[in-house]
């Protein structure tokens, strides 16, 4: 009987190390994505996916999520001429069922479980320090149905685990932003510097446009000093990413600029924490169980696992290559994806974490500039 | 008579009240028949309006028409002079005059073709005898003309090569130094951010001579100094993503080394620059350029910036001559501005823009100016860069692109006017370069075209025969093996140099052309 009970404990840990997990990631420099697999041992590149259609041009996969289904992916494609575009690719085939142009430079996306429609941020990376939007498209048909100003720069976003809000930030407004997402408008704005009356909006209504020439284009038709140059924001928190806890009606603020992250109150619609973290953290995610917290440091290229019961950064993750881009947890709560975008000519790297154990298990080189990630499954 | 419809979808019944005046011909057109008056009738849904046409009897009885040349090649332009004269011999002005050819190959096994515009110009594309007609009611008169074969094709033979087979390879520059010899500088696409220094003297001894490593995946484009001393690179894929671009000392082309780096206002990329005059103009971010003081090449200054106002523009390249710069805008067409000329009053720092031209494939990848000494013509010539047929998925196979080159006729700079085209089935163009009437065209996938634009251009330049030679740049040992795309190409002293994204630098050299009256020697 002994002996029975120690071969099926062997064949039920043989059958959960025998589980693998399947996340996409983007090469934002290669115009590929990978879907890379981790057999609970090992990560290896199950598939790489040519994206794009212009060969002898970078048209950078930036942004990258899953159908609540499972059935599709969607990616946005940062440049075009000017406008990038958001595809959708099925993940049985890995093959292109459907675009649609959005606004400059799309980033961060995600469809609603309530109403079905995805949200993807128009990051405008390289813009005028002007708000930005929020596209709204419908992803059966493909089509942009609405665009929602918000701040400028907007770059991370996640949805309610109910589907009914939107969270984003704007990375140079320090702005967070709540979007009703059945009433395609934006229900509440809170300034994460603390200091509203400087909104970005406001320093560039500071700006005197009629003092400018627009007819002659020319810097020295330009009166700089009338132009409120010196009024023009620039967040201190520089807020790169934001992730609702799926229990605790909280958000978490990745703060780029102030090497912290925010803890935001949803009914109090204040910050109720500032948690200090490595250099410049950059993308968040937070397990399903809720406990843990997983955060990119870019600039000092590791990984902070955060226990959120206890508030407490539990270890930091060194991470293969410097650049440390974006992170995602399994459904099962088990392990954090991370991906790591190299320099130069240096392969993309992904960094399997084991959550509960914070270390790094495994990892995969994959196309230059790994960036956007994101779990599919668990079979 | 066309009747031109405002909804051509629309079904619309046309009737006349006199058919005897105006009958209704296929495809909305009425015929005037004779002398008379008659009502037209349009009914569409039950919706009707009606036209009152007076036909008068035609005046003219006899056209006059002449023609520069009767014997010319193909390709070149035969240019009509019709008159049209009444019963008494009168010219009457501004007749409406139709012209029309009809023709015959030299080849039997060729149809012949060609093009005649409404103002009376002819281009055979097929050497041929061909009859050219001017028309005006029952009025007509023909000329007829002998197109021969154009005989400017020329052998090539390639002469040397630098191999990059690690990596893609992006533009080139050739340049004389300081010292005399002749240099190269190539970028690098994709990678580690590279650009390589080729000494190029002997074209059939490339050698490698300098590289430099800058923070970036992508060196797209390269160019150098007017005194050959300046190099700059654009930097696309920076891990801060802030890019703009780098300055080099190129004084000694085997040492070079990194004099600044630039990136205000151009963090989001630069795809292409130009150096003019001490000046480097800068795209940033594919939106707009900025005209960059280089004089203290340690310390570059932003003094102005062009940037349309269009609804979603965008911008690929620069080129900069005479104090012109050509952009080119995609859906905007190229716009011409002036950033020194002085044409219409612009600078570096302050640029005016004076004239464009947009069409509607909205392909427009690359501009290059040409004036024709000859026929005081002033052309610019506009690439596509087009890629239809997607990507391999696998990345390991030959790409193929599409697109061609238009030639806008901008000699009246207020009414450009496309004129001829130069197209290559199956491949797509790229960047190119004209030097003494010739222009030597990338075309990707198909290699480097060297094509004769002398005279007037019109039509078809590929069926006129006006290619004069063309080499593809195949490497089994390339980095992707058999897969040419070349990406540049620039005539130096002689030689015609070119990047290939696949395989590097390459050096070809036209053979000469050899006389119609050359003696040939025989045993």
């Amino acid at each position: 009987m002994k002996r029975i009970i120690i071969v099926c404990f062997v064949l039920v840990s043989q059958i959960a190390v025998a589980q693998n997990y399947y996340v996409y990631v983007t090469a934002e420099s290669e115009d590929e994505v990978s879907l890379i697999k981790f057999n609970g041992k090992e990560a290896t590149v199950e598939e790489t996916i040519a994206v794009g259609v212009w060969p002898a041009e970078i048209e950078g996969p930036h942004g990258i999520n899953v159908s609540p289904d499972g059935k599709y992916w969607y990616l946005s494609l940062a440049h075009g001429n000017p406008y990038g575009t958001l595809y959708k690719y099925s993940t049985e085939t890995n093959q292109v069922v459907g675009k649609v142009e959005l606004g400059l430079f799309p980033a961060s996306l995600q469809v609603s479980e309530a109403t079905g429609l995805l949200y993807c941020v128009n990051f405008d990376l390289h813009g005028d320090m002007v708000p930005s939007t929020v596209s709204v498209v419908d992803p059966e048909d493909m089509i942009e149905i609405q665009r929602i100003e918000t701040g400028v720069m907007p770059h991370g976003s996640r949805i309610s685990p109910d589907g009914l809000f939107h969270y984003s930030v704007g990375m140079m407004s320090g702005e967070l932003f709540e979007i009703n997402t059945t009433r395609l408008k934006v229900s509440r704005v809170l300034q994460l510097d603390g200091k509203k009356e400087e909104s970005a909006k406001d320093a560039m209504s500071a700006m005197d446009h009629s003092q400018m020439d627009h007819s002659q284009m020319g810097h020295n038709q330009m009166d700089h000093s009338k132009m409120g140059h010196d009024k023009m924001y620039h967040s201190k928190v520089k807020p790169t990413w934001v992730i609702p806890h799926p229990t605790n009606n909280k958000v978490y603020v990745a703060g780029n600029g102030s090497d912290e992250i925010l803890e935001v109150d949803l009914e109090k619609w204040e910050i109720t924490n500032r948690m200090s973290t490595g250099k410049a953290p950059y993308n968040v995610d937070i397990s399903p169980d809720g406990r843990y917290m997983l955060a990119t440091y870019k600039a000092s290229a590791e990984t902070g696992v955060w226990d959120l019961k206890k508030g407490k950064e539990l270890a930091r993750v060194k991470n293969s290559r410097k650049v440390s881009h974006g992170v995602t947890i399994s459904s099962d709560s088990k392990y954090g994806f991370v991906s790591v975008e190299g320099i130069g000519g240096e392969p993309g790297t992904v960094d399997v974490i084991d959550i509960k154990k914070a270390t790094k298990v495994a990892s995969v080189d994959m196309g230059k500039q790994a960036g956007g990630i994101i779990f599919w499954k668990v079979e | 008579m066309r009747l031109i419809l405002s909804a051509p979808e629309v079904d619309v019944n046309i009737t006349s009240s006199n058919t005897k005046v105006v009958s209704v011909a296929p495809f909305k057109k009425l015929v005037a028949n004779s002398a008379g008056k008659s009502t037209i009738t349009m009914e569409a849904g039950g919706v009707e309006t009606k036209l009152n046409i007076k036909i008068v009897e035609n005046p003219i009885v006899k056209i006059d028409l002449k023609s520069d040349m009767t014997d010319g090649r193909s390709g070149d332009v035969f240019t009509l002079q019709a008159r049209a004269l009444d019963k008494n011999g009168e010219v009457i002005e501004n007749a409406p005059i139709n012209y029309s050819f009809t023709g015959e190959s030299y080849d039997i096994s060729a149809a012949p073709s060609g093009l005649i515009t409404p103002e009376g110009k002819f281009v055979a594309d097929e050497p041929g005898l061909y009859v050219l007609h001017a028309t005006c009611g029952s009025a007509a008169a023909s000329v007829t003309v002998s197109a021969s074969e154009r005989n400017i094709t020329r052998k090539i033979d390639l002469i040397g090569r630098g191999s990059i087979n690690t990596k893609h390879t992006s533009d080139l520059w050739i340049w004389e130094g300081v010292d005399g010899k002749d240099y190269a500088v190539t970028g690098t696409w994709g990678a580690d951010g590279k650009a390589y220094f080729w000494d190029v003297t002997d074209p059939a001894s490339i050698t490698l001579i300098d590289s430099v490593q800058v923070d970036a995946r992508t060196v797209n484009d390269v160019k150098i100094s007017e005194d050959g001393k300046v190099c700059v690179i654009s930097r696309e894929g920076a891990s801060n993503r802030k890019n703009g671009l780098v300055i080099i000392d190129v004084t000694n082309p085997r040492d070079v080394s990194i004099i600044s780096e630039f990136s205000e206002n151009l963090t989001g990329g630069v795809h292409n620059v130009f150096i003019s005059k001490n000046h480097v103009y800068a795209l940033s971010a594919g939106r707009k350029y900025y005209s960059v003081n280089i004089e203290d090449p340690a310390n570059p200054k932003i003094v102005g910036e062009f940037e349309l106002d269009t609804p979603g523009h965008a911008i690929h390249d620069v080129w900069v001559e005479d104090g012109i710069a050509y952009s080119s805008n995609w859906d905007d067409g190229v716009q011409l501005v002036d950033v020194g000329n002085g044409i219409a009053g612009g600078s570096p720092s302050n640029p005016v823009q004076f004239a464009s031209y947009a069409y509607p494939s909205g392909s427009n990848h690359a501009a290059f100016p040409y004036r024709d000494e000859k026929t005081g013509k002033f052309y610019v010539i506009l690439g596509d860069e087009e890629f239809p047929y997607g990507l391999d998925p696998g990345g390991k196979k030959p790409s193929r692109a599409a697109g061609f080159l238009h030639i806008i006729d901008f000699t009246d700079l207020k009414n450009p006017k496309e004129v001829a085209w130069f197209q290559v089935p199956f491949a797509g163009s790229h960047n190119f370069w004209i030097e003494d009437d010739i222009l030597y065209a990338a075309f990707y996938n198909a290699g480097v075209r060297v094509i004769d634009i002398s005279g007037e251009l019109l039509g078809d330049l590929n069926r006129q025969g006006r290619e004069i030679a063309w080499i593809v740049p195949e490497d089994p040992e390339g980095y992707v093996p058999n897969a040419p795309f070349t990406w540049g190409a620039q005539p130096h002293k002689g030689h015609i140099f070119y990047s290939d994204w696949n395989s590097g630098l390459w050096s070809a050299k036209l053979r000469p052309v050899v006389p119609e009256n050359a003696a040939v020697e025989s045993r």
